[in-house]
């Protein structure tokens, strides 16, 4: 039995199955590609509905369009079990060879830098996987969102945009660029706190987030539709995994540099 | 020694392993949910209620009149059906509620009787069991309440919060990109559960997919139109883009769409430019303007901005056709209205067919008939 499971081991950390992933994976997306580009309305609510109900139901009932996305799954699944038991025996091999101090922590850097990977792709599977999505939350300017378990309240002020001068491009003059919600977050203590709201500024409050998504109006002189701000709310606990492989990433990246750059 | 690493790593793949066994929800364990996917729209059917994602991707439970509403759904999130009282913003879901049966039920429009033309519409307002709540863009949330909706169908999601305050369900029925072909003959499908219409659902999306297969059997191995969807405005362009039903419909018909490489939402604004590059070569040009609308002969759209000449379509001999009013009201009957298009782009391939939604426009407008002096 110990034959066999050290058999499995070797041959899930064999550098060989590592190049037939790559291929496969590589062969997967090719082919998921253009069905993804013609099927784009079947995936686009997976950030909404978390992985496990997409896949059960968008996933499950358009096959035609996802049989390419349940096999990359799979074989992401593979690569980093395959990543890991590689990195773990490579690691142990390292560990037992040398004295333990600073050389021995740079020697285990491209070690360190895999596991982050692994970390990164876990927190992203993780955040598909539990995190709670509430999309179509609108506001008009006064108007406030209660945060769901008595979090809080968000309110919409206002706008402050700020507008394209668009000299090289005159279709963009007067687009909005920057729409600036001004939101004002009330925590359960009473605190109040003002935030801006942009597309790449999401505004935190407790444990949720939210984003924006859409607003109106997206031009200087185009008062036709009232001014809204269309949201989305967004509880993500595995980001802490996401970012903490991000910050591992960096430093065996440091350690790694700093080994063969600096030292030399 | 030497197994601890393997030990280690074999308890940090266990949660992995666990992880992906744990891809289960209620549902699963008791009998897989009748799901439906409408492009962005989904339906999935419980054993006490149903579940609607509606295109702002929220999610609306439709439960039985008297029934407890599911957990997780707030007051303004559950929908009792069947729904009796509906407040319409758009006319193509008044149309679908035609072809579902349930025009009845329509108590609020955002446009006033005189530019309706659905009979039971007018008649409805004749009878003032239909109210005008005012334009679309500036509704009289008073006078809705007062007609009491057990729902309002709308692209507009921000009066989400103002009916959420009310206590009125919302529907939107717009996405943020424009809906496909498939989804545009299919909503049909997602609106029937408010309703529990599924039947006519199912007898009205058999009808326009067999109108549907009858196009592309009629159009095939024809030459290839090349054709454009849009509209110079005076101070914008605004065309269909690649992703919408209007451009598939005419890839289907067996004819090049000039803006097949633009996405994103209906009535997409692209530059003057690309308009004007892509109307250099164009066989046919369909406007957004009805002939109320200023779409009376080609020179009245060229009066409106005099970069239009430089279109092929709208040059004399160029065929360039405008909706009718009606046509947007017409949803009910898709079918004919897919077929028209079809027959506009292959003329050759339906001899004898009458225009009955769009119509040809004329090089100048007629002449205005001399007043009689007597």
């Amino acid at each position: 039995m110990k034959a066999v499971v050290s058999t499995l081991w070797r041959r899930a950390g064999s550098v060989h199955l590592t190049v037939v992933l790559c291929f496969l994976l590589t062969l997967d997306l090719g082919i998921g590609y253009p069905v993804l580009k013609s099927h784009l309305p079947t995936f686009a609510p997976m950030g909404d509905v978390g992985l496990c109900r997409w896949l059960l139901t968008f996933g499950l009932y358009n096959l035609e369009a996802t049989f390419w996305f349940f096999a990359l799954l799979l074989l992401l699944g593979a690569l980093a079990a395959n990543t890991f038991v590689c990195t773990t025996d490579r690691m142990a091999k390292a560990a037992r060879g040398g004295r333990i101090g600073p050389s021995m922590l740079f020697r285990l850097a491209p070690h360190i830098i895999h596991y982050a990977v692994l970390m990164i792709l876990a927190g992203y599977f993780l955040s598909y996987m539990f995190s709670a999505s509430l999309p179509g939350r609108a506001l008009r300017p006064g108007e406030s969102l209660a945060l769901p378990e008595g979090a809080g309240t968000v309110a919409f002020v206002g706008f402050s945009p700020e507008y394209a001068a668009a000299h090289r491009l005159p279709v963009l003059r007067n687009a909005v660029l920057y729409p600036n919600a001004r939101m004002v977050v009330a925590r359960p203590g009473g605190k109040t706190e003002t935030r801006v709201l942009n597309f790449n500024r999401p505004v935190r409050a407790g444990n949720w987030t939210l984003y924006l998504r859409d607003f109106s109006p997206r031009q200087r002189k185009r008062g036709m539709n009232p001014p809204f701000i269309e949201t989305t709310l967004r509880r993500d606990p595995s980001s802490a995994v996401y970012l903490a492989g991000v910050a591992l990433f960096v430093f065996g990246l440091g350690l790694y540099v700093f080994d063969r750059v600096v030292k030399r | 020694m030497a197994g601890f690493p393997r030990t280690v790593a074999f308890l940090l793949l266990l949660p992995v392993v666990l992880l992906a066994s744990a891809c289960k929800d209620e549902d699963r364990k008791s009998e897989a949910p009748a799901f439906m996917s409408i492009g962005d729209f989904a339906v999935t059917r419980k054993p006490t209620h149903i579940e609607v994602r509606d295109g702002a991707g929220r999610t609306l439970a439709l439960v039985p009149r008297g029934a407890e509403a599911p957990p997780g759904f707030a007051p303004s999130m559950v929908v009792r059906v069947p729904v009796r009282r509906v407040v319409a913003y758009g006319a193509f879901e008044v149309g679908i509620l035609k072809a579902l049966g349930e025009i009845d039920t329509v108590v609020g429009l955002t446009a006033p009787r005189k530019k309706w033309f659905i009979p039971e519409i007018r008649k409805g307002f004749d009878e003032g069991r239909i109210a005008f709540i005012g334009d679309s863009r500036n509704v009289d949330y008073e006078r809705i309440k007062e007609q009491h909706p057990d729902l309002i169908t709308t692209w507009d999601p921000s009066i989400v919060p103002m009916m959420d305050t009310l206590g009125i369900p919302v529907v939107v029925t717009a996405t943020p990109v424009a809906t496909c072909l498939n989804t545009r003959i299919r909503l049909v499908q997602f609106l029937a559960p408010f309703f529990g219409r599924d039947r006519e659902a199912e007898a009205y999306y058999q009808r326009v997919k067999t109108a549907l297969d009858a196009i592309h059997a009629t159009t095939r191995g024809l030459p290839k139109p090349k054709v454009m969807w849009g509209d110079i405005f005076e101070k914008r362009v605004l065309v269909e883009p690649g992703n919408a039903w209007v451009a598939q419909l005419v890839g289907l018909a067996q004819s090049d769409y000039r803006f097949d490489d633009v996405y994103g939402t209906s009535c997409i604004e692209i530059s003057t430019e690309r308009f004007l590059y892509s109307g250099n070569d164009a066989d046919i040009y369909f406007t957004y303007r009805t002939p109320d609308r200023g779409a009376t002969s080609k020179a009245a759209l060229v009066r409106t901005n005099p970069l239009l000449a430089r279109v092929k379509p709208l040059q004399p001999g160029g065929r360039t056709y405008a909706p009718l009013p009606h046509y947007s009201q017409s949803s009910d009957r898709l079918d004919e209205i897919l077929t028209e298009i079809s027959a506009i782009l292959h003329p050759s391939a339906y001899p004898g067919h009458r225009l009955g939604f769009f119509m040809e426009l004329p090089d100048t407008d007629p002449a205005p008939a001399k007043e009689n002096p007597s």
